[in-house]
């Protein structure tokens, strides 16, 4: 290939911090969940080393009927999707987060082992952990706020 | 983020006779009794404000024929109150909207904006038991200290009388502990002084009555005390007053023999563990906490059908309503309307 020699329209969208991706194959979301990509997929937060970071779980998007679960499906038409809130969202007034939080702690990386808000924790259970956000404000050791990571930011961190 | 999550309300065929379980129950709304013992009506021009007044003028005393006359003044006293922005915004999908079966989660989202009119009774709970769960901060009364305190700012016994406007309670066991306490702060009521050595209250303030407010746990006890008409509080042998309670011995109700109008207010907003009662006499002229009332509230929407939606509700679908508006909330001036019963 070569330097574009004349003018191409692009089909965009805006950054407004909210998407839609397939579901993992008979994996059920629930709305509040932390989401990580997953071979391409939706998927609970598991912390897996090729996972990155997607955000927190809006509720269904494409292929899910009324009141039914967020359950995926490859192998249907269309691949049902959930949408999800990658804007780095702060979530606020936590009250489970590991690690004894204090006013000093404020800045500090947030690990979650899973897609459960109450397993974060401001210290990795393991060397290889990743990142998912930073504590934002303490209010109490059981009253604190969570500004998570973007995908973008995610993965400017992480390395990957 | 925190869209509400309406898929339970999604289904075909559902059924609305209780869609309104929540919207029914009129909680949104401050006691009726807050406006006893918290003035609503001081607007603010500015993000906070300080507030004067001067102390008790000084009294006459004798002047000796042939010499001065002997002069006092009495000084100024001010206090500083802020205001603070509150908020909320209850955002959804519009799809969500228009598909939900019970045709209400507009109006059930509508709640939260009712739910404004709870601040001015949270902000009093919080100078109440001076606790910061809703204001960010507390400020002090003019005199310098907190709404209870048994010293002033200076260290001096407050109002003139030892102890302040806390009295130590002999704990809520039953009712006679109840009513000792309660002419104990009586007592203190009338011990008080206007800071120029005289009492502070005259007696058509302290005979119109007070309201007690209590948590929930203590509401039997409170209207054993001062509702119950014939009481079974016992004597003992020599015909003291006894907290034993002794079947047959019954008496009548001395707060209502003496025609003294108590206005119970038992609240879960005061814990189950907090044993503390507050008795605020109805009669002060100035309740002793205020509202400061700078901005009310807001109501703004972002609805997709609307020209004025915002650009986030056009890019992504998300609808919202959400509410501001700009209070706080302070001690009025000198709180002697006001004791706490700490037990």
């Amino acid at each position: 290939m070569a330097d574009l020699g004349a003018a191409v329209q692009h089909v965009t969208r805006n950054r407004a911090g909210r998407s839609s991706l397939p579901i993992a194959n008979t994996v059920t979301l629930y709305e509040g969940a932390l989401l990580g990509i997953e071979g391409g997929y939706l998927n609970h937060w598991a912390d897996g080393a090729a996972d990155v970071f997607a955000g927190v779980c809006l509720g269904p998007s494409v292929g899910i009927a009324a009141a039914a679960a967020m359950l995926g499906n490859t192998s249907a038409t269309p691949v049902p999707e959930a949408s999800f809130d990658d804007s780095g969202v702060t979530l606020m007034h936590l009250d489970s987060v590991g690690g004894t939080p204090t006013q000093a702690k404020v800045g500090d990386i947030v690990y979650s082992t899973s897609s459960n808000t109450d397993d974060m924790s401001l210290t990795a259970v393991t060397t290889t952990d990743n990142p998912i956000g930073w504590m934002s404000r303490w209010r109490s050791a059981t009253d604190l706020d969570v500004t998570l990571f973007t995908p973008s930011e995610f993965l400017a961190y992480v390395g990957t | 983020m925190s869209n509400i999550i309406a898929s339970a309300n999604l289904a075909n065929g559902l059924r609305t006779e209780f869609a309104d379980t929540y919207m029914a129950i009129r909680n949104r709304q401050a006691d009726s009794r807050l406006a006893k013992v918290m003035d609503l009506g001081v607007g603010a021009t500015n993000r906070n404000h300080t507030f004067g007044y001067f102390d008790a003028a000084p009294h006459a005393e004798h002047w000796p024929r042939g010499s001065s006359i002997a002069s006092d003044g009495n000084k100024a006293k001010s206090f500083d109150v802020s205001v603070y922005n509150w908020g909320r915004r209850v955002p959804w999908h519009m799809d969500d909207r228009a598909d939900d079966q019970t045709g209400t989660l507009f109006d059930s989202a509508k709640g939260a904006g009712n739910s404004f009119a709870l601040l001015p009774e949270r902000f009093f709970f919080d100078l109440l038991l001076s606790t910061t769960t809703t204001l960010p901060g507390l400020p002090t009364a003019g005199d310098g200290v907190a709404l209870f305190s048994a010293t002033n700012g200076d260290g001096g016994a407050r109002f003139g009388i030892t102890g302040g406007n806390i009295i130590t309670g002999g704990g809520v066991l039953n009712l006679s502990d109840i009513l000792t306490d309660y002419y104990a702060t009586m007592a203190r009521y009338r011990g008080m002084q206007d800071g120029k050595g005289q009492p502070l209250f005259s007696n058509d303030i302290l005979d119109a009555g007070v309201t007690i407010i209590c948590g929930a746990h203590l509401e039997h006890v409170m209207e054993q005390a001062f509702i119950q008409k014939m009481q079974a509080a016992g004597m003992s042998a020599t015909g003291a007053q006894s907290g034993t309670i002794v079947a047959g011995a019954s008496q009548s109700n001395l707060s209502q023999d003496a025609n003294r109008p108590v206005d119970i207010w038992p609240t879960s907003r005061i814990a189950a563990s907090n044993d503390d009662w507050f008795v605020f006499l109805n009669g002060v002229p100035t309740p002793p906490t205020f509202l400061l009332d700078r901005e009310g509230i807001v109501e703004q929407t972002s609805l997709m059908g609307d020209q004025s939606a915002g650009d986030h509700t056009k890019t992504t679908g998300e609808e919202f309503i959400q509410w501001h508006s700009r209070q706080g909330a302070g001690v009025a001036g000198e709180p002697f309307g006001a004791i706490q019963v700490n037990n």
